[in-house]
C-alpha cells in the first residue's frame, strides 16, 4: 500500500493557508493604489495557470515532485540548473515570510528582540517538520477553518469603517494596474509552484482536483475582498505607506468601548503565517535532497532552518533594505521562475509525450515514464 | 526507545528554555513604573522650539476619588495626584520628549492617549514634525482625536480641570466626540487627518476647544472648556477656522450629520437621518458640484399657535431646507475665502474624472474658487409628537 500522508482536503487547506498567510501583512498590487482588488484577481488568473501546470505534470508523472520531474525531462544538467534558480526563488520567499512574520511579532511585542524572534519561529517549523509529513496536512486541516472564520469574522467587524468611494476611480492607470497584477501574480499567486513538491505526497489528488481549485478560488477572492477593505478603510495612499495596514485596521476596530481587539486577531496571523514558512522550509529540503541526491532531508531540516533564519537577519539588516529587495527587485527574479519553471517543463514533457506516442508502432501502449517509487519521507 | 529517550530530553531542555520567552520579564510595563499619558500638548513658538504638555494618569493614586485638586486648575505634579501635567521643551517633538525623561520617575505609556491639542501658535506654523512622530511611533493610537486650541497654548487648555471626567483628556474627547454625535462639529482622528494630508486636495480639519468662564453658585469665577469651533489647515498649517454654522454646514455636505437639531424661527426639528452626496460635473474647465441632501426629521418644537396641518408641514420642512441650504452655503463661502477645499471636491471630481483629473489636480488651487456649487435640500418631516393643535391658538 502507498504512503501518501497528506489527504487531498489536508493539501487544499496548505494551499489556502499558504496564499492567505504570505501576504495577510500588507496589500497584495498596492502599485495598482485603489485597484489593487482588480490587479489581485488579474494575479490569480496568472497563478491559476501555475496551480495547473504543477498538477498537470504531477499527473503526468505520478510520485515525482517537480524537481524530479525537471531532471527527468530536461536532462541532469539543465533539470538540475532550473532545480537550482527554482531552490534560490523559493529561498527568497522563505527568507521574506520569515522576515515579514517576525518583525510583525516585534511591532506587537518590541522589547523582544528579532534574532530572538526569529529562532522561536524557526525552531517551531523545525520541531513540526522532525514530527513528519502529515503532521504538517493536520496542522493545515486544522487550522484552516479557525483562520476562515477569523479572516470573515474581521471583514465583518471592520466593514462600517470602510468608505467605498476610496475605490475610485477605478482602474485610472493601465500601467500601476498592470504592475500591480505582476507583483500580486509573483507574490503570492506564483508562490502555489512550490506544492508541486507535495503533490506526491497527497492521496486521491485525481479525484479531488476540483476541491484544490475551489480553494485556490476562495483564497483570490478573500484576497481581493481583504484588500478592497483594507483601501477602502485607509484610503490607498495610507495603506501604502503603512508597514501592517491590516493590523491597523484591527486596531481601528470595536465594540461599543471594547478596544484592542487586535490581540484577539494574533491567533490569525499565528497560524497562518507561520504556515507558509513550514510549507516553503519543507519545499527548500525536498529541493535540495533532489538536488544532491541525498535519500533523506531529515538531515537537512536543522542545518537548512539555520541557514534560513542567519540569511533573513543579515539579508534584511532593515525595513528599508527588506523593501527595496522585496518589492523592487526579487520579483523580477521570482516571477520568471516561479512561472516559466513549471511552464517549461509542462511545454518539455508535453513534447516527449508527442515523441514518444509518434515513435510507437500502432496497436502497442504509448511509452509512459517508468513509475517511480515514492519520493523519500518520513511515514509515521 | 531511543527516539523516545532523545524526545524526552528535548521536551527537558525546552522546558528550560521557554520560561525565558514566556515569562514576559522583557516587555513588562508594570503600573508603579508608568505615567499613562492621557492628553498630549504640542506647541511651538517663534524660535521654533518645541513644548511638550503631557496629561499623565498615576495609576497608583486613582482609588475611586477625584482628579487632581478637585474645584479648580491641575497642579503640574507639585503633589502627587492622580492626574499630573508635565511640560518639556526641545528642538524637536523627541528632544523634548529626552527631556522629560531628566525629570520623570515614570516611562510614558502612550497607548491610552485620548487627545493631541495642538496650540494655536504651533498649528499656525505647521505640524508635520509632529504628525511624522505620531505616524512612525507603532504605540500611537490611531483613533485619538486631533484637537486644535483656541488659546494660543495647548498647556492653557489641558490645565483645565472641568467637566463630568476627572481627567480632564478624556472629558474633552468625550466633549468632542458628543458635538459630532449632536452635528455641531467635526470628530476627527489622527488617521482621518492623515488621510485628508495625503489627498493633496482635500484641506484636514481638525475641531478647536477654547476656555470659557463662568459665574459659580458661590460667585466664584470657573474656568471651563467648550467646542468652539472648526480649525482649517492647508497642508499641515491651520489657515483659518469654521464657526459653529459653517462646521454644521460642512457636516451636512459631507454626509456626517448623525443626530442633532435643525432650528428655524418657527419651530425646531429633530434629525433622525441624513444621507448627503457630493456630484461633480465638469463643463469644459468650469467644475460644477451638486450637493445634494436628503434629511429626515421630527418635530419637537413648535413655536407657533396654528393646528398642524399638511400645509403646515409643507411650509416647515421648506423652512429646515432653507435652514439647511443656508448652513452649506456659509461653509462653501468661508472654504473659497479660505481657498481650502474642506468638503473633498477635489476628490470628488477625480473619482469621476479619472483622465480630465491629470489636467485639472495642478490647477486645483486656482480651480477651486471658481467652482460652481448648488445645494439641493430635501427634507422630510416624519413625526409631530403627541400633540397635533397648538395649546394656545391665535
Amino acid at each position: 500500500m502507498e504512503n501518501r500522508p497528506i489527504s487531498s482536503q489536508q493539501f487544499s487547506a496548505l494551499l489556502f493557508l499558504l496564499l492567505i498567510g504570505s501576504v495577510l501583512v500588507y496589500v497584495p498590487g498596492i502599485t495598482a493604489a485603489q485597484s489593487a482588488w482588480i490587479a489581485i484577481l488579474a494575479g490569480a488568473v496568472i497563478g491559476i495557470w501555475v496551480l495547473y501546470a504543477v498538477i498537470s505534470l504531477h499527473e503526468m508523472f505520478p510520485g515525482q515532485r517537480i524537481t524530479q520531474i525537471s531532471t527527468l525531462v530536461l536532462g541532469k544538467v539543465p533539470g538540475t540548473i532550473l532545480n537550482i534558480l527554482f531552490l534560490w526563488s523559493i529561498f527568497i520567499f522563505a527568507c521574506g515570510l520569515l522576515y515579514d512574520f517576525y518583525i510583525l511579532l516585534n511591532f506587537i511585542n518590541p522589547a523582544i528582540a528579532v534574532e530572538v524572534l526569529c529562532f522561536i519561529i524557526i525552531l517551531t517549523c523545525v520541531y513540526c517538520l522532525y514530527q513528519g509529513l502529515n503532521i504538517i496536512g493536520r496542522l493545515g486541516e486544522l487550522s484552516v477553518w479557525i483562520s476562515l472564520i477569523f479572516l470573515i469574522l474581521g471583514i465583518g467587524i471592520a466593514l462600517p469603517l470602510a468608505d467605498f468611494s476610496n475605490l475610485k476611480p477605478l482602474a485610472s492607470a493601465w500601467k500601476p494596474l498592470a504592475a500591480g497584477t505582476f507583483f500580486s501574480a509573483d507574490w503570492p499567486f506564483a508562490i502555489v509552484v512550490v506544492l508541486g513538491l507535495f503533490l506526491p505526497l497527497v492521496a486521491t489528488i485525481k479525484e479531488h482536483t476540483k476541491q484544490i481549485y475551489g480553494w485556490y478560488l476562495i483564497s483570490a477572492l478573500l484576497l481581493a475582498i481583504l484588500s478592497a477593505e483594507t483601501l477602502a478603510i485607509l484610503g490607498p495612499e495610507l495603506s501604502e505607506s503603512t508597514r501592517f495596514p491590516l493590523f491597523l485596521i484591527y486596531r481601528l476596530i470595536g465594540f461599543g468601548e471594547f478596544r484592542r481587539l487586535e490581540l484577539i486577531f494574533l491567533f490569525l496571523w499565528l497560524i497562518s503565517g507561520i504556515t507558509p514558512i513550514i510549507i516553503l522550509y519543507q519545499g527548500l529540503n525536498f529541493i535540495v535532497q533532489d538536488i544532491f541526491r541525498l535519500k533523506d532531508y531529515i538531515k537537512l531540516i536543522l542545518p537548512l532552518g539555520l541557514v534560513l533564519g542567519v540569511f533573513t537577519l543579515y539579508m534584511f539588516p532593515s525595513d528599508m533594505l527588506y523593501d527595496i529587495l522585496e518589492n523592487k527587485y526579487s520579483p523580477l527574479f521570482t516571477f520568471p521562475v516561479n512561472f516559466l519553471y513549471p511552464t517549461l517543463l509542462l511545454l518539455a514533457a508535453g513534447i516527449q509525450k508527442k515523441r514518444a506516442s509518434s515513435k510507437s508502432t500502432p496497436g502497442s501502449a504509448p511509452a509512459r515514464p517508468e513509475k517511480p517509487s515514492l519520493p523519500a519521507t518520513r511515514p509515521r | 526507545m531511543k527516539r523516545e529517550k532523545r524526545i524526552k530530553i528535548y521536551v527537558v531542555i525546552l522546558l528550560i528554555i521557554m520560561p525565558g520567552f514566556l515569562s514576559g520579564c522583557w516587555d513588562s510595563h508594570e503600573l508603579n513604573k508608568l505615567s499613562i499619558v492621557s492628553g498630549l500638548g504640542w506647541d511651538i513658538d517663534n524660535t521654533g522650539k518645541v513644548t511638550m504638555t503631557y496629561q499623565s494618569i498615576i495609576p497608583s493614586e486613582i482609588k475611586g476619588s477625584s482628579g487632581s485638586n478637585g474645584g479648580g486648575e491641575q497642579k503640574g505634579g507639585s503633589q502627587l495626584s492622580a492626574i499630573q501635567l508635565n511640560q518639556d521643551t526641545g528642538s524637536s517633538p523627541y528632544d523634548a520628549l529626552s527631556r522629560y525623561t531628566q525629570h520623570a520617575s515614570r516611562i510614558p505609556y502612550y497607548e491610552h492617549t485620548q487627545i493631541y491639542l495642538f496650540g494655536k501658535e504651533g498649528v499656525q506654523r505647521g505640524i508635520y514634525p509632529f504628525l511624522d512622530t505620531q505616524a512612525r511611533n507603532p504605540v500611537s493610537r490611531p483613533k485619538a482625536l486631533m484637537v486644535v486650541s483656541a488659546e494660543e497654548k495647548a498647556s492653557d487648555i489641558l490645565g483645565i480641570q472641568d467637566g463630568m471626567e476627572n481627567i480632564q483628556a478624556f472629558g474633552m474627547a468625550a466633549e468632542i466626540k458628543l458635538s459630532a454625535t449632536f452635528s455641531k462639529y467635526p470628530e476627527v482622528t489622527v488617521l482621518q487627518f492623515q488621510n485628508r494630508l495625503l489627498s493633496k486636495t482635500t484641506a484636514p480639519i481638525a475641531p478647536m476647544v477654547g476656555i470659557f468662564e463662568e459665574t459659580g453658585p458661590e460667585g466664584k469665577k470657573i474656568r471651563r472648556t467648550r467646542v468652539v469651533g472648526t480649525a482649517v489647515f492647508k497642508g499641515d498649517r491651520m489657515i483659518g477656522q469654521l464657526n459653529e454654522r459653517e462646521s454644521s454646514g460642512l457636516l451636512w455636505a459631507i454626509n456626517e450629520i448623525k443626530i442633532g437639531f435643525v432650528m428655524i424661527p418657527e419651530a425646531s426639528m429633530e434629525i433622525v437621518s441624513a444621507k448627503s452626496k457630493i456630484v461633480p460635473e465638469l463643463q469644459g474647465d468650469q467644475v460644477k458640484i451638486t450637493i445634494e441632501i436628503d434629511e429626515e426629521s421630527n418635530l419637537v418644537e413648535y413655536r407657533g399657535h396654528q393646528d398642524i396641518t399638511a400645509d403646515l408641514v409643507h411650509e416647515l420642512e421648506k423652512g429646515q431646507a432653507k435652514e439647511i441650504e443656508s448652513q452649506v452655503r456659509a461653509a462653501v463661502e468661508k472654504s473659497f475665502a479660505l481657498d481650502a477645499d474642506v468638503f473633498g471636491f477635489g476628490e470628488a471630481v477625480h473619482r469621476k474624472y479619472k483622465k480630465e483629473w491629470k489636467d485639472l489636480k495642478p490647477r486645483w488651487d486656482d480651480i477651486y474658487s471658481r467652482i460652481e456649487v448648488l445645494v439641493k435640500v430635501k427634507t422630510h418631516l416624519n413625526e409631530i409628537g403627541d400633540v397635533n393643535k397648538a395649546l394656545i391658538k391665535d
